[in-house]
């Protein structure tokens, strides 16, 4: 197992067959992706829906690592961030790779060890949990702001009242 | 310089050529720093503790032991109680909005 740094995949088609059958070499989840497809010149958004239908049915999460894009579509608002150049992306994960010295090899054994973990927790699934806090958290909000107004429009009647 | 600092310098030249050729020099690493990796090595395994965190403690107490419904219940009947009050201030006989009502139908239609 390598140091998760960027690993970057070049989407040449659109076409979900292709699209499938390329991702399929690759194991998501254990490092950040970067899948360029700005080479393709037609059907751009078809190709990144076809990412997202693929990265949902092989039920791949986004946690711990991210998968990106890079491609010409602006003002996208899915699952995944498309960025215009590799330089806007999160630098975070630009590391050289290189062989590691044995304290760096000790951390690095930590970090494996987390991703294991984190792998089998999310095995469980607790992505419906955070949807519904969420949701119910934003209700609350809504809720709060609507007690907050009429608190406010009953002190302000009271003062008129008297 | 001068002629004469030239002349001066003479016999000097030599040993000042000689001393610069033995300074040493700056040797530029192409290699990056050892700190480099092991510094991002820590922060990712902070990072990846982080998550960990979340998920084991949080989420689970969120999935067993929710407290959401509980709390909308509340507010809802707050909310329920702070309309009552509302409607009632503006209802009663002594309001600003009754009283400016009256005034308003007064000017319009009393003769």
């Amino acid at each position: 197992m390598l140091v998760p740094t960027f690993k970057t995949i070049s989407i040449n088609s659109a076409e979900k067959r292709m699209i499938d059958a390329q991702l399929d070499q690759y194991e998501f989840g254990t490092y950040p992706y970067i899948l360029t497809i700005n080479e393709i010149i037609e059907g751009q958004l078809e190709c990144l829906t076809n990412i997202e239908e693929y990265i949902e049915e092989k039920e791949i999460t986004l946690i711990p690592y991210p998968i990106y894009i890079i491609g010409d579509i602006k003002n996208y608002k899915g699952k995944l961030e498309v960025f215009s150049s590799k330089k806007e992306i999160p630098r975070f994960y630009n590391q050289k790779e290189r062989v590691l010295n044995s304290k760096e090899e000790q951390i690095f054994n930590k970090v494996q060890l987390k991703q294991r973990n984190l792998n089998s927790i999310q095995s469980i699934d607790f992505t419906p949990t955070l949807k519904e806090y969420a949701r119910t958290h934003k209700k609350i909000n809504e809720l709060e702001l609507e007690l907050h107004y009429l608190a406010e429009l009953s002190e302000l009647l009271g003062e008129t009242n008297e | 310089m001068s002629k004469k600092d030239d002349k001066n310098l003479i016999g000097f030249k030599d040993f000042l050529d000689y001393q610069e050729e033995k300074l040493p020099k700056i040797v530029k690493r192409n290699q990056p720093s050892n700190y480099e990796l092991y510094s991002f090595l820590e922060r990712e395994s902070e990072r990846l503790s982080r998550l960990l965190k979340m998920f084991e403690e949080k989420a689970f107490v969120m999935k067993n032991y929710p407290q959401d419904t509980k709390i909308i219940i509340d507010t809802e009947s707050d909310i329920i109680e702070k309309r009552i009050e509302v409607i009632s201030k503006l209802s009663s006989k002594e309001s600003s909005l009754n009283k400016n009502l009256q005034s308003i139908l007064n000017a319009h239609f009393k003769s």
